[in-house]
């Protein structure tokens, strides 16, 4: 109440010090963007939704000619600056941005593409995340200086108020740093449209996870050809309970290709049968099971096939 | 936006009424400097430094697996986020560290004269420590000679790796509507690693790796018209490509080799061109040639005439797309991609394989050609509803050598239909529903044949009983639904759920069905302007069937009847599950002006099983594996109180709880006698106390 009162005494006293009706139409000054007087005469920092922190972030560079003013992104807004006699209730800006906005989803994208299109953003229109209505305002905080899907520690959090399936994998035994900032969506993912698929940042699956781990790219002396079409078949990046993000564990996961003939059809077990990688029994199911022996599984530049290790065992 | 809550609009409020006073231009000039002070406040960039120290109450391999927070002891919190734009030019500065104290170090430094240029230099590290902590006598661990059991008495060694990175960057925007970025990226990553080799001797791969990136993009922007051209350069180095192990039980298999060097080079274009408001194309094209010719670890059979592989690989890559709205309300989609993945390296017959045999000495090139297609349209409905049918296509054709030692076929295709209908503009509840059918078929399967003496292809058929899970014939329904419902002003609910069956056609060993299914719930609830209340629940259930035999013969057509199916060598079946529970709770708050506080509890359970059966009837009897449990349970408390405008203390305290019951590594010992232990409970508390400064 006391606040209240203090704002309400306040603003007598700036009546009577600026001469009543005269301080009104005084000339206000732009206080975050070049133009933005007409909005932030009424607009400000006590808003629901404050507007004056734009002036801290790049769009604020009032140096930069380039940089828009409130009505660039949220259109002229006449009705709204300048309520009709007629109306009950204030009509909103010509284009809003809030979560309630009826303003249709490809309109509000098109304020931004205006200026943010081409480079990375080339595919925007027909990447999923367009087609399935999603508005850069779902993901981008415009008026913060700490836009949280831009900061990698973050970041996850935005793409996980719709990818729920990813937030439960990364909480898996097995996963890559993502809850630490060291590897993020936008490590892998263009969210912004990409020519290959998944709207990874390179052009397919395998030249994605190369970026980081180009020790598996080869080609080979021999090759593992699940390997060489799709890192994906044989491990979720995103986590799994299974040691080096594989989807299953093996031998299961070696089974669901291989022919049964000597060892491989061995059912796994943790006692019993016969202890040597050979035959049933714990060989095949302990420790890192198949990958005991067939340690270089993603291929290998060996040469040579004296001990029959040409399996990717040397 | 930030949302603001109403503690922090009331106060904002005041000093902004001291504004709107002094806004005026009559105010007295104490009112008016105040003015320009909380103007440039609220709209200059922030920056803050925060100090302070964190203590680990445990050794551990979990809570500080990429932190490297492990150990039992002190640790220094340090960060900075320093921002400062000089308003005249409009030149930001910037330098960014945190976690500045730990191995995870981050630290970037950078300036931009904006709107003409701008460069960076970033360094990061990433280290990972592995859960398993193995107990040996292996000496020489981190080099390229190890002797198993080379030491007198076993030791514990620590598995670590650490990226260490830096990034270069420098953007210059030209003059007619052209720009240039240019990134580059040098990684060093050195470590150990689990490895291992026949016998079953232990190993530790001994990683030593050099990675070098190099992009250079022009770009070229206009309101019609959208071009981006470059370089994308990788070269990969590996220090330690061999590794020489003596001793053990399996000594005959030295040297190993490791991963050898790789380089690659690349040529874009894309583009993309407004045809009007509602119709815009895009395209991109690009070719990579990629080689690998690392000095062999060991010399080749006599005959052969190489030294290196000479691997080469080139890849064209095309796209074209297109989107339309041609009437009010409907919006069309195309879009075509192709790969052409040419495996160019020699084939050379490197040995002589013992005949018959699933394999030949050649090399094995492997090409794949992809084209992938997608259609879209879709059209609004009633009820605020849009409508969507696409249709997805994707042929995939792989090459394959004369021996193979797997089932194959060269070419599959894969149809998938999608209905959905979206309804995103209401106030209150919002949400989609789509299936998805699809089928996965293609051409005939190949027979595999026995190689002969002389590394031809015999006519003693080889074995062809699975059909590969990439390759195989499926059929899948998928469901989708999803919501977001805000029943009253205070409560948002939001609803994922997704199921999906696989039925897998052809043989009866490999996998024969599988399963999916998804069920996120989430919850905010606005308790009162200054506190919120959120809370979600996920649950995911996958299961896959999967049937095979031991010992079939090695000779067939693809018969079950090549499996003994004896009670001592039955056919088996595993019915995989995976099933996994994750809750979160959060509240946050402020009770007072300047004290903000925040709790969040993680719980995480996922199970395996493997359900197998029939065991074989053998001595001793082998015993089915046991499901897998694994639990985490993370409680963190923060609180945040400014001491001034801008200063101020924050605390924190977690705790992390893990615990498996996982099989893979208890009892089991290598013919050496390293054991590995995988340090299945985890109790770590944190308490971290750090002060800041905002500037």
């Amino acid at each position: 109440v006391s606040t209240s009162l203090l704002r309400f005494l306040l603003f007598i006293a700036s009546f009577l010090l600026a001469g009543g009706a005269a301080a009104q139409q005084a000339e206000r000054k732009d206080l975050a963007l070049t133009g933005d007087a007409k909005c932030t005469r009424c607009h400000d920092e006590s808003e629901e939704y404050p507007v004056l922190a734009i002036g801290k972030t790049k769009h604020g560079t009032r140096a930069d000619a380039r940089t828009p003013t409130c009505t660039s992104c949220h259109g002229m807004s006449d009705t709204h600056i300048n309520k009709p006699a007629d109306a009950t209730e204030r009509p909103r800006p010509t284009v809003s941005f809030g979560r309630k906005s009826a303003v249709p989803i490809e309109v509000r994208n098109q304020a931004c593409l205006t200026c943010h299109q081409g480079g990375k953003r080339i595919h925007w229109q027909n990447s999923t995340h367009a087609t399935r209505d999603v508005a850069c305002s779902s993901c981008h905080q415009v008026h913060a200086q700490h836009d949280a899907v831009r900061d990698k520690f973050t970041q996850p959090q935005v793409c996980f108020a719709c990818h729920k399936e990813q937030r439960a994998e990364i909480n898996r035994p097995v996963r890559h740093p993502v809850q630490e900032g060291k590897v993020v969506c936008s490590d892998c993912h263009n969210p912004h449209g990409s020519a290959g698929e998944k709207l990874l940042v390179r052009d397919s699956v395998n030249d994605t996870c190369y970026v980081c781990h180009m020790e598996k790219r080869g080609p080979f002396v021999r090759t593992h050809q699940p390997v060489q079409e799709n890192c994906a078949i044989c491990h979720n990046p995103h986590g799994t309970v299974n040691d080096n993000l594989l989807r299953y564990r093996a031998p299961w996961l070696c089974q669901q290709c291989h022919e049964p003939t000597s060892h491989r059809g061995a059912i796994a077990g943790v006692t019993g049968g016969a202890a040597s990688s050979n035959s049933s029994g714990i060989g095949v199911t302990m420790a890192r099971s198949c990958l005991n022996c067939h340690t270089n599984i993603h291929g290998t530049n060996n040469p040579k096939d004296v001990t029959n290790e040409r399996t990717f065992r040397r | 936006m930030n949302a603001r809550s109403g503690a922090e609009r009331r106060a904002v409020a005041l000093k902004l009424t001291v504004i709107a006073a002094a806004l005026a231009g009559f105010g007295p000039p104490a009112l008016a400097d105040e003015r320009d002070e909380e103007i440039a406040r609220l709209t200059r960039p922030d920056s803050q430094v925060s100090v302070g120290v964190g203590a680990v109450s445990d050794d551990n391999t979990r809570f500080g697996q990429y932190s490297g927070m492990v150990d039992k002891k002190l640790y220094l919190l340090l960060d900075i986020d320093m921002t400062k734009r000089e308003d005249a030019s409009g030149t930001w500065t910037t330098l960014q560290g945190h976690n500045l104290g730990l191995e995870s170090r981050d630290l970037r430094f950078g300036q931009q004269r904006q709107g003409n240029w701008g460069y960076f230099i970033d360094y990061s590290a990433i280290p990972r420590y592995s859960p398993y902590t193995p107990i040996t006598r292996l000496a020489g661990e981190d080099s390229q000679s190890q002797v198993v059991n080379g030491l007198p008495t076993p030791r514990a060694l620590q598995m670590e790796t650490i990226r260490q990175r830096v990034d270069l960057g420098f953007d210059k925007l030209l003059p007619s509507n052209f720009e240039m970025q240019v990134r580059a990226r040098s990684e060093e990553k050195t470590g150990r690693r689990l490895f291992g080799r026949s016998g079953v001797d232990f190993l530790v791969d001994p990683i030593d790796y050099s990675t070098q990136i190099l992009e250079a993009t022009a770009n070229y922007t206009t309101e019609r018209l959208q071009l981006s051209g470059g370089f994308y350069g990788t070269n990969f180095v590996n220090s330690k490509a061999k590794l020489d192990a003596t001793g053990g039980t399996g000594s005959s298999f030295s040297p190993i080799a490791l991963p050898p060097g790789n380089q690659s080079q690349q040529f874009n274009l894309a583009g993309g061109y407004n045809f009007s408001q509602t119709t815009r194309a895009t395209f991109k094209a690009a070719y990579t040639h990629q080689t690998q010719d690392e000095q062999f670890m060991d010399t080749p059979a006599s005959g052969v005439n190489r030294s290196s592989l000479g691997g080469e690989v080139n890849t064209l890559f095309l796209q074209g797309g297109i989107t339309a709205r041609p009437i009010r309300g409907l919006t069309l989609l195309a879009n075509v991609r192709h790969e052409d993945r040419h495996d160019a390296t020699p084939i050379v017959d490197y040995f002589v394989v013992s005949a018959p045999s699933t394999a030949t000495g050649e090399n094995e090139p492997r090409s794949i050609r992809t084209t992938a297609a997608k259609f879209e349209a879709s059209y609004p409905l009633p009820w605020q509803i849009r409508g969507t049918a696409a249709l997805d296509y994707e042929q995939k054709w792989r090459n394959t050598s004369s021996v193979r030692v797997v089932s194959y076929r060269e070419k599959t295709e894969e149809t998938a239909l999608r209905l959905e209908g979206r309804r995103t503009l209401a106030e209150t509840l919002n949400g989609s529903l789509a299936l998805i059918v699809a089928d996965r078929g293609g051409s005939d399967w190949l027979t595999n044949f026995q190689s002969t003496p002389s590394g031809g292809v015999s006519t003693t058929p080889g074995s062809n009983l699975v059909h590969p899970l990439h390759l195989a014939d499926r059929h899948r329904n998928k469901l989708r639904a999803t919501a977001t419902w805000t029943p009253m002003e205070r409560l948002d609910l939001q609803f994922v759920g997704d199921v999906a069956k696989d039925t897998y056609g052809g043989r009866t060993l490999g996998l024969d069905k599988g399963s999916a299914a998804f069920l996120s719930v989430d919850g905010a609830y606005r308790l009162s302007d200054a506190w919120q209340l959120t809370a979600w629940l996920s649950r995911d259930d996958t299961k896959a069937d999967l049937h095979s035999c031991a010992s079939a013969a090695s000779s067939n057509l693809g018969d079950i009847s090549a499996c003994p199916n004896s009670p001592a060598s039955p056919i088996w079946s595993a019915n995989l599950r995976n099933v996994g529970n994750t809750l979160g709770i959060g509240v946050k708050g402020r009770p007072t002006g300047p004290l903000q506080l925040a709790a969040d509890l993680q719980i995480s359970k996922q199970r395996g099983e493997f359900n197998q059966g029939p065991m074989p009837v053998v001595t001793p009897a082998v015993t089915a594996v046991p499901d897998v449990n694994y639990s985490r349970k993370i409680l963190r408390l923060s609180g945040d109180y400014a001491l001034t405008k801008r200063s101020g203390v924050r605390a924190q305290f977690i705790q992390d709880r893990f615990h498996t019951d996982d099989y893979t590594w208890a009892g089991w010992t290598y013919s050496d006698g390293t054991t590995v232990n995988p340090n299945s409970d985890q109790r770590v508390n944190f308490i971290g106390v750090s002060g800041y400064y905002n500037f």
